[in-house]
């Protein structure tokens, strides 16, 4: 009967859910996301361990170094909830959430800054920016909306698959094949990258369209490929910067 | 070939996957650790966590030192990951050659000496990355390709006095 | 130097810099503070929405990539998107100059490094609420845990709310300074805001793919630009045009 009251309700995962925007509010270089990982689990810790001491205890335990993907981190807080609550229940009672989360950030952290960081976030930023060139003012909701429906939906939705999977991955992964996807993604926001230099070109400041003669669209597509060709001898987007503005101050004085 | 050497603690993360691996255009990573290699549960998580096309090898020490005598093909461009200074020395005395070593992060544990923000040693450590030094071999820290390198020898010079 | 008016403006722009730079690390990441909203929600505040679509969507593409991480923490890009609008709304006094607006972008941009060191500073100071919370005692209670984390907030407000009101306020000065310049100078800054997306452009393709000419963008390239120029469709449709041949280029690659 006591073990019953001490399983983790819905409602306490929704709690680590909304914890979890705040993980990173005091982030430090010593011990990351640590406090943030404790902060967002005191819902879970509150229902399993009643008893103070215990509880200051189990939330000292969950202050360890830790750093992931801020998203990601929802995966091992439903895995740490799992977990703590085998051990308060006495089903597992020597289960320790530490190796879990130790194996689990870094792994998780390439995925998650890979799949969030480094493919949704550009997908969502070109396809923003070419409807912005393309005179919409409504293009930042655009970006917003696309993000955030997958951003807060993984969020919630991964603490609740790290609390039933117990934190396993590879079942995690057969479920979503986020490798898979951020390649698609980044395949997706090259394609319109592409549109954006081959439609809009020489961006008209007024947001009106220009029109675009082939001669033009070709030097734009070229200027483009030319500057990639910079960033990736390792020059700097401020190094870039700077030179593009001393080249446009040549053509000015050249009277173009 | 092996176009990077680097030591971080966290060894396949996202500072790899999403850093070098496409600054150095990297075709394969190497993990050589004794713990990760011994457990097969961490090695499967490692597998899946990269992207598709990327190839994973993940070994003890020795092993992967065995790989490299056998010669890496020039054009599987290979990152080696180590997790611990010490592990560089012991591949260094079984063979491995390289001009230069990253330094991507050894994060604080009480009893480990703070050097720089992303950097924290004990003395074994400290005397293996010296050692690496005195081989001749340059050690630059520098977690992702957008951040400037620091030689650790000057960083050793500013915070030791050494 | 400036009017009341003005000092009020600078201090309401810092106080949003403020808090749209917390979406940025500290609390949930919604993307408000990429520069394409940040920079367009401090346009809307100030009456000028367009200065801050153009400055933000520029912007976006230069940093969208310079990624936080790990222990890495980039330029911050949400400080030069409100403090580049900022300085262009109210350093013009008129919407829509352009000139004035890629001055206050190459502003703020010298500035990176100076966001960067901020940042770093702030979070080694917080390496000390660890300790903070475990107390004398070395057992943290809930409300030490949730109290000391939150003013965590805090800290990082009041950095982007210092690195905003010290960039629009020195940006002021100099835009002033800037009006009174030849129209040269002026004609540059506008070819400067016009090959900018180009810049941004590269900065992206260069981070998500392996080649420099890469296959897909180029097909993108090719569909859009026959869309537009031959066909003469609309550009997002052109555009969707363009994605849906990148994809299918892809698949029949991966056949």
């Amino acid at each position: 009967m006591a073990d019953e009251l001490r399983r983790v309700r819905t409602v306490d995962l929704l709690g680590v859910f909304w914890r979890s925007f705040f993980i990173q509010a005091s982030w430090s270089y010593a011990r990351m996301q640590s406090l943030g990982f404790a902060f967002a689990l005191i819902p879970v810790l509150r229902r399993l361990y009643p008893d103070r001491q215990e509880f200051s205890a189990r939330l000292a335990a969950h202050m360890d170094y830790f750093n992931t993907q801020p998203y990601m981190a929802s995966f091992i807080l439903g895995a740490a909830a799992r977990i703590e609550e085998d051990r308060a229940t006495g089903r597992d009672p020597g289960a320790d959430a530490g190796e879990v989360k130790r194996s689990l950030m870094a792994p998780l952290g390439a995925l998650g800054d890979s799949f969030f960081w480094g493919s949704l976030k550009p997908l969502a930023a070109v396809i923003a920016v070419a409807t912005l060139f393309d005179g919409s003012w409504w293009a930042p909701l655009l970006y917003l909306a696309l993000y955030n429906v997958v951003h807060i939906g993984f969020r919630g939705g991964l603490v609740f698959a790290g609390y039933a999977l117990r934190g396993d991955v590879v079942a995690l992964m057969a479920r979503f094949n986020f490798a898979q996807v951020a390649r698609l993604f980044k395949v997706l926001s090259l394609a319109v990258l592409g549109g954006i230099v081959g439609t809009i070109t020489l961006w008209r400041p007024e947001l009106r369209m220009p029109v675009p003669v082939p001669g033009i669209t070709l030097a734009s597509l070229t200027i483009a490929l030319g500057l990639a060709a910079l960033f990736r001898r390792g020059w700097s987007p401020l190094k870039l910067m700077m030179g593009l503005g001393i080249v446009c101050l040549l053509l000015a004085l050249g009277g173009i | 070939m092996v176009i990077l050497a680097r030591i971080d603690d966290r060894l396949i993360h996202g500072q790899v996957v999403e850093g070098w691996v496409n600054f150095l255009k990297a075709t394969c990573i190497m993990v050589a650790d004794d713990k990760i290699a011994a457990n097969p549960l961490q090695r499967s998580i490692m597998e899946i966590s990269v992207p598709p096309g990327l190839k994973v090898v993940i070994g003890t020490v020795k092993e992967i030192c065995a790989k490299l005598r056998e010669g890496i093909p020039e054009e599987e461009r290979t990152i080696l990951l180590f997790s611990n200074p010490d592990d560089v020395l012991r591949s260094l005395k079984e063979g491995l050659s390289c001009s230069r070593v990253n330094v991507g992060g050894l994060h604080f544990v009480p009893g480990k000496r703070k050097i720089m923000d992303v950097l924290a040693v004990d003395e074994t450590d400290l005397a293996a990355l010296k050692e690496i030094m005195d081989r001749g071999i340059k050690v630059e820290i520098q977690t992702v390709p957008s951040e400037k390198p620091q030689p650790l020898d000057r960083v050793f010079r500013l915070c030791l006095g050494t | 130097m400036f009017d009341q008016q003005t000092i009020i403006h600078v201090l309401q722009v810092s106080l949003l810099g403020g808090l749209i730079g917390l979406d940025r690390t500290a609390l949930g990441q919604f993307m408000i503070s990429q520069p394409i909203v940040a920079a367009s929600l401090t346009g809307w505040f100030l009456g000028d929405a367009v200065t801050g679509l153009i400055i933000g969507g520029i912007l976006e593409l230069i940093w969208v990539l310079d990624m936080p991480i790990g222990t890495f923490v980039p330029a911050d890009s949400t400080v030069f998107a409100v403090s580049a609008t900022g300085i262009a709304v109210l350093g013009a006094g008129e919407p829509g100059n352009v000139p004035v607006m890629g001055f206050s972008l190459l502003l703020t941009v010298i500035m990176a490094p100076a966001t960067m060191y901020a940042d770093q500073l702030m979070r080694q100071r917080n390496a000390k609420i660890p300790e903070l919370v475990l107390g004398s005692t070395g057992l943290p209670t809930e409300a030490s845990a949730t109290g000391w984390h939150l003013a965590g907030l805090i800290a990082f407000l009041l950095k982007s709310f210092m690195l905003c009101l010290g960039l629009v306020t020195c940006g002021l000065v100099a835009v002033k300074w800037f009006i009174g310049l030849p129209p040269f100078l002026h004609r540059a800054m506008m070819l400067f805001i016009t090959f900018l997306p180009l810049l941004g452009v590269a900065s992206v393709s260069r981070k998500l793919s392996f080649t420099t000419v890469d296959r897909t963008l180029v097909i993108g390239f090719c569909v859009g630009a026959v869309a537009v120029q031959l066909l003469h469709i609309p550009v997002l449709a052109a555009i969707l045009l363009a994605v849906a041949s990148g994809w299918l280029g892809e698949r029949i690659d991966g056949r």
